[in-house]
């Protein structure tokens, strides 16, 4: 038994090189789903008779069953049911595409649930403080609700693009060559050895790569006045 | 269990099943899934109890900021929640078994024991590793919850350090820490959802065997995704009884408990 840190070094870099496409990938989703989010957060705030109730069901369901088997679900359940039901066929999508339907879909249910958290911790004083200086909607939500809003998701944001991060792990299973996928292909080369080795490379770069994003989220919390505003508060609450 | 409500909803999926694929295969299918949910939770609750012991051992350590300990305990937190389970899950399943033998060889015994190692042995150990870590935070936070004064109160009534730990300190924090243990158990049975990768059968291993059978994927994972949701709106109904049920007996209002 021993690790050979060589050939746990080269493979690192070979990953490397597959880094960007994973994070590009990341980022596209959390972008998607954050955009989603709002859209069932709006929804289900503004009590919309039925499309409410249809988001909270999408949420509860986005939450409570696991990522892997929405993918399958996506991948494999999507297609055969609207070919046997509809007739559409989806057989000339790619599998990037319902990777990506899958992560946003799935990034959206959770982070609507940030948002709504978020939401009932802006202070209702202000809401109400700011309709009495008879701000708009647009104002009252561009220039009071949406920026603490912001400041108080942030870390659960930090969290869930991570999260997210992890997540694109699966998608091998379907068959996307992405750092997993490749890890894959080295692994059944091998002739079975020093496959313990690839999966250290590819933990490595995931570690590196999570302990960036936790970098990015500290220093946009830093920088974001509502954030420091949160943090001050509870500063001041626990002194009290 | 499951009531019926929710069940009509997918009429025409049970419907596509019987006239397309195969006869009653959705009520099979459900059926044979919820045959495997209580060994899921079982996993899940050898893996919560473990790591809850694990990780309670590393935060009263760090706390001590013992140097070296303290930095090696910071390190192994930020690496195993760092790593993606899976990843985790992958190496272990070649490592250990090669770790394992060559321990047995070194206590003079045949290295061949290691080929023993069942996969879920190798789910359960991987998963207390990567917990713990999760747990080593949770407990921080509730330790750090407790005043110090009531370590110098109990020292004062003549407790010892280790007595006021016991029966002061870890009642208090496991009171505070108990919301995030449950999330943390709706979390577990659905990672477990990964075993599939080293051939350990939990909820979804068991669909995903089922559809590869007969190919209707739709209907069956379906059924699938049926039995984690009613599970993760009954584990939550449950988690918040008895986190009500704790704090009152303990004296502190809901509100209190967030």
């Amino acid at each position: 038994m021993s690790i050979d840190l060589g050939y746990v070094l080269g493979l690192v870099l070979k990953f490397l090189a597959k880094l960007p496409a994973t994070l590009l990938l990341t980022v596209g989703c959390f972008a998607g789903g954050l955009v989603l989010a709002f859209g069932i957060f709006w929804v289900r705030n503004a009590r919309i008779p039925v499309v409410s109730q249809l988001a909270d069901v999408f949420v509860s369901f986005g939450r409570s069953v696991p990522v892997i088997l929405q993918l399958f679900i996506v991948y494999y359940g999507l297609p055969q049911l609207l070919s046997l039901t509809v007739g559409v066929d989806l057989g000339s999508w790619n599998k990037i595409t319902f990777a990506a339907v899958t992560l946003v879909g799935f990034d959206s249910a959770y982070l609507a649930e940030v948002l709504r958290g978020a939401y009932l911790a802006v202070d209702r004083e202000q809401i109400m403080l700011a309709q009495s200086l008879g701000y708009g909607p647009v104002a009252l939500w561009g220039r009071v609700v949406l920026p603490q809003m912001l400041g108080i998701a942030l870390p659960d944001l930090g969290n869930a693009l991570i999260k997210l991060l992890h997540n694109t792990t699966l998608l091998f299973t379907i068959g996307i060559v992405d750092i997993m996928g490749l890890a894959d292909i080295i692994v059944s080369n091998n002739y079975g050895i020093r496959q313990a080795e690839v999966y250290l490379a590819v933990g490595l770069v995931y570690w590196v790569a999570s302990a960036a994003l936790e970098l990015l989220v500290k220093l946009c919390r830093r920088f974001n006045k509502y954030s420091v505003l949160v943090t001050d508060q509870i500063r001041l609450e626990v002194a009290a | 269990m499951i009531r019926l409500v929710p069940l009509a909803g997918l009429a025409p999926v049970a419907q596509l099943s019987q006239n397309t694929l195969r006869g009653d295969g959705f009520v099979n299918d459900l059926v044979q899934i919820l045959a495997v949910v209580p060994a899921s939770l079982l996993r899940a609750v050898i893996i919560l109890a473990l790591s809850i012991f694990f990780g309670t051992i590393l935060a009263l350590l760090a706390q001590h900021r013992i140097p070296v300990v303290t930095q090696v305990i910071h390190v192994y937190v930020s690496f195993f929640r760092g790593v993606p389970v899976l990843v985790q899950l992958m190496f272990w399943y070649y490592f250990l078994p090669q770790l394992v033998g060559a321990a047995l060889r070194t206590a003079g015994l045949p290295g061949t024991g290691a080929d023993d190692l069942s996969a879920d042995a190798i789910l359960i150990f991987t998963y207390v590793l990567c917990f713990s870590a999760y747990l080593t935070e949770t407990a921080t936070a509730a330790l750090n919850s407790v005043p110090a004064e009531q370590r110098q109160l109990a020292a004062s009534l003549g407790y010892s350090p280790w007595q006021a730990t016991l029966r002061v300190v870890l009642p208090q924090a496991a009171l505070y820490a108990l919301p995030n243990i449950c999330n943390m158990f709706v979390m577990l049975v659905k990672v477990l959802s990964l075993g599939f990768t080293i051939a350990v059968v939990d909820i979804f291993a068991e669909a995903k065997i089922i559809a590869g059978f007969y190919g209707d994927y739709i209907v069956v994972y379906t059924a699938d995704a049926l039995v984690f949701w009613g599970l993760c709106i009954v584990l939550t109904i449950a988690s918040n009884h008895v986190i009500r049920a704790t704090g009152s007996r303990r004296g502190v209002a809901d509100f209190e408990l967030a």
